[in-house]
């Protein structure tokens, strides 16, 4: 495990509209030191962490344990040491637990001998709803797909049935979402469709948790993530925030500026920076040990030497950059 | 706030089971398998000893044959399919009570096995003009079909190629070895189906006569055990 803040408590958003017994900022997702092990080999270790209401990306390289620990959250599978808590109850055992969980599983594989309706209403059926018709013509219209289109489901394209596969995930609101590779075989309209899509049900007041190993998809369900490499967790929260507490790896930043040459040379006097580099007249590539106090020192040396800032950017704390260096520690 | 649960959705999943076992390929290879147990009634019935000839058309191959195959081949994969292509997760993980899944297994498989066995060999039992035969038949075939089917069911759930040991028992261990002696028959589900044939046709089967009462009592409690062990293994199974 990193040595990296604990988890932040769970975004301050609400619970989903009319869901009994929760409130705002409420964990809806509880893994407590949850272990899965198969024979000799240890597939998530040791892995706790809350979430609550909105989109929160879990990444990881292929082969790191997210998809094991999707199937222990929806309750496919039992963790072998620790425990899962989904809206405070187990997903495996309690059937209220059950009911307000929605799921796309990784596997391509759907029912052969339904129609996208069929399928959708028989997942809402299941999921005790009153109307269930209803229900799935609205979640089959939500992901844009033809409500009375009578062919069967092996006719349909592959970004097609992942759509069907999402329409049946939510046909029920659930409050707590799990998704495996979800944007697997979409367009990229369609993969634009399906992010605003989360992001409407994450700003609903739903716990999304998408599994992803595409960087730019997860890029784009925002910057919350929960990061997992070699089973264990290497961190969780803000990419942002988490790129800012890896004290062991200085940080790159980018300034721009008129008067470069003079500002670089009193970048260098500063105890906060451990390496400049004049890219060219108007811009410094800077490494600095502390962001924080390279942040406050930044403007105070500008104005010292007479040099007016165009742009201070970081260089790596994009997503990618935290990732290669979370899993590859 | 919801006061009543809705009506357990059983209809659906039985539907739904039932529509991924009609396949063409299966209709066809199962009614010419069924229907060849009409053709060995109609030539039993030139036969020195017509009793004995219908026994071993309707319990000997009707039922020792058509219905064993049909039913290891149908109710395997009525849920080892789903387990096999990822797809239970979207019946396993649902508030359901799971109890119902291998019950509309069970319903499915033994609704495609009466159109491909039952009527046949029904058929083929009023074709040997033996008095009694036919209500005889109906009620070994659906004993024996429901234990066969509940058996497989459970054991589509429990392995992986269930296909091929559930021929194995067929096989083996029923066309094999229960015919070794009464000890190994009494673990033949096929011996109690003809038994309750051989009483009809007065006359006794290979496998040695079970009591009557047993005859009819053992096919109800494996079926009831195949799906008490199919019900247990879904809670405690964990699900791709």
């Amino acid at each position: 495990m990193t040595s990296l803040p604990p988890p932040p408590p769970p975004p301050p958003q609400g619970g989903p509209a009319g869901s009994p017994g929760l409130a705002k900022g409420d964990t809806m997702i509880e893994a407590k030191a949850a272990t899965k092990w198969f024979g000799d080999l240890v597939a998530v270790s040791d892995v706790s962490f809350r979430i609550g209401a909105g989109v929160t990306a879990l990444l990881g390289p292929n082969g790191a344990g997210k998809s094991t620990m999707l199937r222990m959250l929806s309750g496919q599978a039992r963790p072998s040491r620790g425990e899962i808590h989904i809206v405070g109850g187990d997903p495996r055992t309690d059937p209220d637990v059950r009911r307000r969980i929605g799921i796309v599983p990784q596997q391509e594989a759907v029912f052969e001998a339904l129609t996208a309706l069929e399928f959708v209403t028989l997942s809402a059926r299941l999921s005790e709803l009153d109307d269930p018709t209803s229900a799935a013509i609205k979640a089959l219209e939500i992901v844009e797909l033809d409500t009375g289109d009578k062919r069967r489901l092996p006719t349909y394209s592959k970004g097609m049935r992942q759509r069907v596969k999402i329409a049946q995930c939510i046909v029920h609101e659930p409050d707590v979402v799990l998704l495996d590779e979800p944007l697997t075989g979409l367009d990229p309209r369609q993969r634009l469709a399906m992010v605003e899509l989360f992001h409407t049900l994450g700003n609903d007041g739903m716990c999304v948790l998408i599994s992803s190993h595409v960087l730019e998809e997860v890029e784009r369900f925002g910057s919350n993530v929960l990061v997992i490499a070699k089973g264990r967790l290497a961190a969780q929260g803000d990419f942002h925030a988490i790129r800012a507490l890896m004290s062991d790896r200085p940080l790159r930043v980018l300034v721009k500026a008129e008067s470069a040459r003079a500002l670089a040379a009193a970048l260098v006097a500063n105890e906060a920076v451990l390496g400049v580099r004049l890219e060219d007249s108007a811009t410094i590539s800077v490494e600095a040990a502390d962001g924080g106090a390279f942040g406050l020192a930044i403007a105070a040396l500008a104005q010292q030497v007479g040099a007016t800032l165009i742009e201070v950017r970081p260089l790596d704390d994009d997503l990618e950059s935290v990732f290669k260096y979370l899993v590859n520690r | 706030m919801r006061l009543t649960r809705p009506r357990p959705p059983i209809k659906e999943l039985y539907r739904l089971l039932w529509r991924m076992q009609i396949t063409r390929g299966r209709l066809i290879g199962l009614g010419v398998l069924g229907s060849i147990t009409i053709l060995i009634a109609l030539l039993g019935r030139g036969a020195d000893d017509v009793n004995d000839a219908a026994l071993g058309a309707v319990a000997g191959y009707g039922l020792g044959v058509v219905a064993a195959i049909s039913a290891v081949w149908v109710a395997t994969s009525t849920l080892g399919n789903l387990v096999e292509d990822g797809l239970l997760v979207y019946l396993w993980t649902k508030p359901t009570d799971r109890w119902l899944i291998p019950i509309a297994a069970l319903a499915a498989s033994l609704s495609v096995l009466a159109m491909v066995v039952l009527v046949p060999v029904s058929i083929a039992a009023a074709v040997t003009e033996v008095d009694g035969l036919v209500t005889a038949t109906i009620a070994a075939v659906t004993l024996s079909l429901a234990a066969y089917s509940s058996l497989f069911v459970a054991l589509g759930l429990a392995f992986r190629r269930a296909l091929w040991w559930g021929l194995a028992y067929i096989l083996i261990w029923e066309n094999v070895i229960a015919r070794v002696g009464s000890g190994t028959a009494r673990f033949s589900i096929l011996s109690y189906g003809q038994s309750i044939i051989a009483r009809a046709a007065d006359t006794e089967p290979r496998t040695g006569l079970r009591s009557s009462a047993a005859s009819w009592i053992v096919p109800i409690v494996v079926t009831v055990a195949g799906m008490v062990f199919a019900t247990r293994r879904l809670d405690r199974a964990e699900i791709d």
